[in-house]
């Protein structure tokens, strides 16, 4: 009976999506880091004298392994050192060492990381070596080899080279040749070469114009690496999280014009990984599994002996399990616009039913779907207008009503970085079916403008700019911090930083006047809100006192010679059943005849 | 918090006056009946509790408490269904034996009978509501001599029962209906919501001539606009309740059904800092709807459930799948690669506490940063002052309006109880004409936010629309206007739209049980139409849509469903020779394989490459070359799709041992041979690499023997490699599922 709000295990619709959605390109995501280690690598740089460019890609790269664990553990990433003297590539290359073999993230991995982060040149050049002829050619050779040898099928791939020098073979054609070459063969094998450097005074233009992915490719990075590494952690999460199309769908407008649209996931809640059962002699993972046996004869299941139904008024209604699936099938699959609406009369806060999505076109599949995509996306902004549409995600899931919003691409303008993309945002609208009647009482006092006012000065002193970025979610972090502290072995689990919590001591100290103010305004003299609703609280207990037995359990023995058990809730009785150790199970009359058969 | 339960009459007018309609018209039974049944079919199918009854007047017989007293009056009235739950043998009844009648009846006797049937079934009755709907089209005759009485009735006794008339359009002008208007246009009222009033609603219910009945399209007779001006003066006399229109059907019906899903109230304190706390109360306003049950597993034969018993059992992956007791069983996370046990009681006390609900504001931000496409999870609440708390609902209102005011919304921490994970929220002012509260809706953390990024469209010229393209748009979005005209009510407006997926089960539930051995048929028209375009919009913006057609160029791209590009590649790849198809995919090989300079082997043809760049090389750079065509070789077979690369493997293999002579290459490639053997006999190209005779030069072993005297080598190294490969395999079925 009892609503939950928020509840932790809300089904997720689009985690399904994500697992089924049509056109999905399976496999992992991958990276290889390749990191330059000459000299400068290891010096203090003016501004930033703290940490040293190395450490600083081995802090941003332990911090993204962190957050990979939680958000997508199934990503594979690799870590090379070039300019090395040591060396262990699989083909003999001198100079380039593979630190980290591609893998998901391990505890091992990262412990590694952690090692790392701090140490300096000496200590490198001890373990590593230092040396400072190198073929880029052979870094991107290593780096191909790493992918090709894996067993995992690969979705995205990536190379991300961390380097110094701009212009690694200059005077030398052939290793430049050799280098362009082997880039180009990553190209051909799909996968995306990024070159970045702390090196203030680095251009693309001596060497690594021709090495990098095209600057035309639908990957809005290409320039200005230093300014993008101002934030290398937040950056490599960018390039490292490939946005994954949920599904590629048709958009029509009335019955003849068709274009093409990828979808993708805008938000989700990430929930800790479900726990695994293992053997606890082996620490193995054991898998469960299910088989269905016929009561009466012991023999297993087929699916075609099982059938599905739902009782209504008290009939049984039978179904085939296809027959339900086709149930689902209503609409026709994809985007279909019926019509425009003001933005601000069809979008409103309160109808929010589900997590949004976003569209991109794609040219894939119907050629010329960006232009016209791009016509409708500046006519919706310059109206201000939504699209309303039916939309059926997958062909067999039913049909939603959907408006979709349209987003204007925002620049940074100070490091050039997009800060949000061109499309529309898919917004999906209630129906009928989702939307409650809420009583208000019928005549609320209305404030007055000195009150309002009161409230205005108090909210102007706490105000500040929302990032969804700046809210880690703490039972998910503990979670993991926990598993960390086990895993190695740590006394205590790292603390984490609790945004949720309220800081009271400063909201007093910054607002404090100014609720009191507020307070002084709108409540009455002697008004003790936390007060009256305790006595609320107990008068209600009091006036149902007998319905509740709390702590000081109700005479049961005089309920029950009374036939009195029937005025206790279930929950009531259920508590008796525990107290008393009675199996009580079923109806309410199943457990008030348990109770009844323990006492007499 | 138990459901609303509500006793309903309905009040059912089947006489012969419901049965005529200009032609292309259904008659008002017609769709009295088709509303009536669809209110029943939600009725059960969302678990009411509620008790209705069913009258019907204009019949033949005459079968009431109170024709039984006074034999002259309360003619042609029956109760045809007493005062019960729902059922579906009320709705076969309905849908199945009920004739049209054959006399006429008076409607407020009809009524009287109604309010007889509440009034002695209901009064011992805990009840939230108490209600009559009358279906009619009022053109009977009708004696309004005890009409006072009547009204008195709806109220008398402190019992309180609501009239809903479903009928013709009725043109009514009422005084303080209860109806609460949530579409009202919020945006209008926002910037000086102190001055509003509570005007006279009026509620008209058509934008088309009253006089005409649109539902049968014949002009209202005298008799009609006499009968409803009585439901008029019955609703200005003080009756609660309200009116729809046949062709209103769904909005009927959601009118209905909004006062019985209530939600839970979820009581706390909305505090700030240590000082602030105002007593609130929240409410789901909005909340994605789940059927009411799911499906169980039957027996196929015997379609008991309990004929099948679930068995579960748990297994390590290896050779034999060795089965797990269930009492070794134990828990753990995957941390990256690894698992690390965690027991059940480790989770307890290592989780993140929290102690009790509460709701507390972090902070303050503009609106702006909060849109709604940040908004996670499936509802949306009013937060409210706490009932019968003027204090309370004083300093919550100040504190919505003044964050209006600014701009501003707040966001807050929400723990729904001891325990739960606490989530982010945005409180954000809602103000309407009535009332005043928070919207709340869940806001995502750091590691739930996807982060998007798109090439620009306004940097690629390729896909810049021409100004008149742009014109055609314009004109394209004002045809398909679907908000609110003089003319035409707001289409699509969620809170009236069923979702079809429900209604479509409900009629696939009901049909079952019907014909328990019958075919489902397809959707019927009335759900199928929910969502479709709608035909005026279309009609008008015909024209408009032909001018976007012709003005933009779309092509269909010849697509394998479910193929992707990458796919595409390899396909074209492999069959090389084949360039007919007239995709761009085709079209961006030719201009690969045309490219007159070799300068490397490459992956499209590695062996004409590789026989090119031979041509011109000498001394080491043949090394170099042989090599390169190596690498491509174990490359190839490295690839996820080495099978398919076969035959390109095959040919390179042969291409290299035919030039190693010549070359001066022999032991390189007898080496490299030797080198892949391993990896081949992984592979199924066993066969073929025999048949293609591929083996070391100048070694007396035939291809035959060579590729098979390493199978135990082979097979020490499959050992080692199981667990990885296993690995593999599991995700690809993953991602199958």
């Amino acid at each position: 009976m009892t609503e939950r709000f928020y509840a932790d295990d809300e089904g997720d619709g689009s985690e399904e999506e994500e697992t089924l959605g049509i056109g999905k390109f399976g496999g992992r995501d991958s990276v290889i880091f390749a990191i330059d280690c000459c000299r400068e690598m290891f010096e203090l740089d003016g501004e930033n004298s703290e940490d040293t460019p190395f450490n600083r890609i081995i802090e941003a790269i332990h911090d993204m392994y962190l957050n990979k664990i939680i958000t997508s553990d199934k990503d594979l990433h690799g870590i090379i050192f070039f300019g090395t003297k040591k060396n262990n590539s699989s083909s003999d290359f001198s100079n380039i060492f593979v630190w980290q073999k591609l893998d998901i993230p391990s505890v091992k991995s990262i412990t590694e990381l952690r090692d790392m982060q701090k140490i300096n040149a000496a200590d490198f050049d001890t373990q590593f070596g230092n040396e400072s002829r190198k073929q880029m050619s052979e870094v991107f050779w290593e780096s191909l080899n790493m992918l090709s040898a894996t067993s995992y099928k690969l979705a995205a791939k990536s190379l991300i080279v961390f380097t110094w020098n701009d212009n690694p073979h200059f005077g030398d054609n052939n290793a430049k040749k050799r280098a362009k070459t082997k880039a180009q063969d990553l190209h051909d094998h799909d996968v995306d070469i990024q070159v970045m450097s702390f090196n203030k005074n680095f251009k693309y233009e001596p060497f690594y114009k021709d090495i990098i992915s095209d600057p035309d490719s639908e990957d809005p990075f290409n320039e200005n690496p230093i300014d993008c590494i101002q934030n290398l952690y937040s950056f490599l999460l960018k390039k490292c999280t490939k946005q994954r199309t949920l599904s590629r769908i048709p958009l029509f407008i009335g019955d003849d014009i068709e274009i093409s649209v990828g979808v993708y996931t805008v938000a989700r809640r990430t929930t800790k990984t479900a726990a695994i059962s293992i053997d606890s002699s082996s620490n193995q993972e054991a898998k469960r599994s299910t088989n269905f046996i016929d009561t009466n004869t012991g023999e297993i299941l087929l699916p075609s002996d099982i059938k599905l139904m739902q009782t209504w008024a008290g009939k049984e209604i039978v179904f085939e399990k296809e027959e339900i699936q086709n149930m689902r099938k209503i609409g026709k699959h994809g985007l279909h616009v019926l019509g425009f609406k003001p933005r601000s009369a069809a979008v409103k806060a309160w109808y929010h039913v589900r997590n949004s999505q976003f569209i991109y076109p794609n040219e894939e599949r119907v050629k010329g779907s960006t232009t016209l995509f791009h016509a409708l996306l500046v006519k919706c902004l310059a109206k201000d207008v939504v699209a309303i549409c039916s939309y059926t995600a997958r062909p067999n899931s039913p049909p939603r009503c959907v408006a979709l919003l349209p987003q204007d691409e925002e620049i940074n303008p100070e490091t050039s970085e997009q800060i949000t993309p061109p499309g529309f945002y898919v917004i999906f609208l209630p129906f009928a079916d989702d939307i409650r009647e809420v009583d208000f009482e019928p005549e609320q006092p209305k404030p007055t403008n000195e009150q309002i006012e009161a409230a205005e000065n108090l909210v102007r002193k706490l105000k500040f700019t929302y990032n969804p970025e700046s809210f880690d979610n703490p039972a998910i972090q503990t979670h993991y911090k926990n598993l960390e502290a086990m895993a190695l072995e740590k006394e205590q689990p790292d603390k984490i930083d609790d945004h949720t919590k309220p800081d009271t001591e400063i909201i007093d100290k910054k607002a404090g006047a100014y609720i009191q103010a507020f307070k002084q305004a709108v409540f009455p003299p002697g008004y003790d809100p936390l007060k009256k609703a305790t006595k609320h609280k107990s008068s209600s207990t009091a006036s149902k006192g007998g319905k509740k037995p709390k702590e000081d359990m109700v005479d049961v023995k005089e309920y029950v010679s009374q036939g009195k058990l029937g005025k206790l809730t279930v929950q009531g009785l259920k508590e008796i059943c525990r107290k008393y150790n009675i199996k009580g199970t079923g109806k309410k009359a199943d457990i008030i005849q348990a109770i009844e058969d323990h006492f007499t | 918090m138990a459901r609303a339960k509500e006793a309903i009459v309905f009040c059912l007018d089947i006489g012969l006056g419901m049965q005529t309609a200009a032609p292309g018209y259904p008659t008002a039974y017609d769709s009295a009946v088709k509303v009536l049944s669809m209110l029943i079919q939600r009725k059960i199918f969302s678990e009411s509790k509620d008790e209705v009854a069913l009258v019907l007047f204009g019949c033949e017989e005459t079968a009431n408490r109170l024709a039984d007293t006074d034999d002259n009056s309360y003619q042609n009235v029956s109760l045809a269904y007493p005062l019960g739950n729902v059922s579906f043998d009320l709705l076969e009844y309905i849908s199945y034996s009920l004739k049209p009648g054959t006399k006429v009846a008076d409607f407020l006797d009809a009524v009287t009978v109604s309010l007889d049937i509440l009034y002695n079934e209901t009064k011992s009755k805990k009840l939230n509501c108490r209600r009559i709907v009358l279906f009619t089209n009022f053109s009977h005759e009708f004696s309004n001599d005890s009409l006072d009485g009547i009204i008195g009735g709806f109220s008398a006794d402190g019992m309180d029962i609501d009239l809903c008339v479903i009928g013709p359009e009725i043109d009514i002008e009422t005084i303080g209906l209860n109806g609460k208007d949530e579409t009202n246009d919020e945006e209008s009222l926002k910037d000086e919501p102190s001055t509003s009033t509570s005007l006279p609603k009026r509620r008209k219910l058509n934008h088309f001539n009253p006089s005409i009945d649109p539902n049968t399209g014949k002009p209202k007779t005298c008799q009609q606009m006499a009968g409803e001006k009585v439901v008029t003066k019955m609703f200005n006399g003080g009756v609660n309740g309200e009116c729809y229109s046949f062709s209103q059907a769904t909005k009927a019906v959601t009118g209905f059904e909004k006062k019985s899903v209530r939600s839970a109230a979820w009581k706390c304190h909305l505090t700030l800092g240590s000082e602030l706390a105002i007593p609130c109360v929240a409410y789901a306003k909005t909340k994605e709807a789940k059927l009411k049950q799911t499906w169980k597993k039957c027996h196929a034969k015997t379609h008991k459930t309990a004929d099948i018993t679930v068995n579960q059992f748990y297994h390590v992956e290896d050779d034999q799948h060795t089965e797990v007791e269930k009492e070794n069983i134990g828990k753990g996370y995957k941390y990256g690669k690894d698992i690390i046990p965690f027991s059940s009681e480790d989770d307890k006390q290592m989780k993140y506490a929290t102690e009790g609900k509460s709701l507390s504001i972090l902070g303050f931000t503009d609106i702006d940063n909060v849109p709604p496409n940040l908004f996670v999870d499936d509802q949306a609440l009013f937060v409210l002052p706490e009932s019968g708390d003027n204090a309370s609902c004083t300093s919550l209102s100040a504190m919505v309006l003044g964050l209006q005011k600014q701009h501003l919304c707040a966001i807050a921490c929400y723990i729904y109880r001891k325990g739960t994970n606490p989530k982010l929220v945005a409180l954000i002012p809602h103000i309407t004409e009535d009332n005043i509260c928070f919207v709340m809706i869940g806001l995502p953390f750091s590691e739930d936010v996807r982060t998007l990024s798109f090439a620009s469209l306004k940097d690629r010229k390729a896909h810049q629309p021409s100004d008149k393209q742009l014109q055609v748009m314009d004109e394209l979005i004002d045809s398909m206007d679907l908000s609110d005209k003089s003319n035409s009510a707001e289409l699509y407006p969620p809170e009236h739209m069923l979702n079809p997926y429900f209604q479509h089960t409900f009629q696939a539930l009901y049909r079952r049980s019907q014909n328990p051995n019958a075919a489902l048929t397809h959707t019927s028209d009335n759900v199928s139409t929910l969502l479709k375009p709608n035909n005026d919009v279309m009609e008008r913006s015909r024209v408009k849509l032909e001018h976007v057609q012709s003005s933009f160029s779309l092509q269909k791209q010849v697509w394998k469903k479910d193929a992707d590009l990458k796919e595409a590649w390899k396909k074209v790849d492999i069959d090389q020779a084949d360039t007919q198809g007239s995709s761009s995919i085709s079209g961006l090989q030719i201009a690969q394989i045309s490219v007159p300079t070799v300068e490397k082997v490459g992956t499209v043809s590695p062996d004409s490459d590789f026989i090119a760049l031979l041509s011109n090389a000498e001394g080491s750079a043949i090394e170099e070359i042989f090599k390169q065509l190596q690498k491509k070789i174990e490359e190839f077979l490295g690839d996820p799709f080495a099978t398919r690369l076969e035959n390109k493997i095959i040919v390179s293999l042969k291409t290299l041992i035919n030039h190693a002579q010549k070359h001066n290459q022999r032991d390189n490639v007898n080496k490299f041979l030797h080198q892949i053997k391993l990896r081949v006999l992984k592979m199924p190209f066993r066969a073929s690499f025999v048949e293609n005779n591929i083996a070391p030069i100048d070694e007396s072993v035939s291809a035959e023997h060579f590729w098979s005297d390493g199978d135990r080598a082979a097979d020490r190294q499959e050992d080692e490699e199981q667990e990885d490969d296993e690995q593999g395999a599991d995700e690809l079925l993953d991602m199958m599922d």
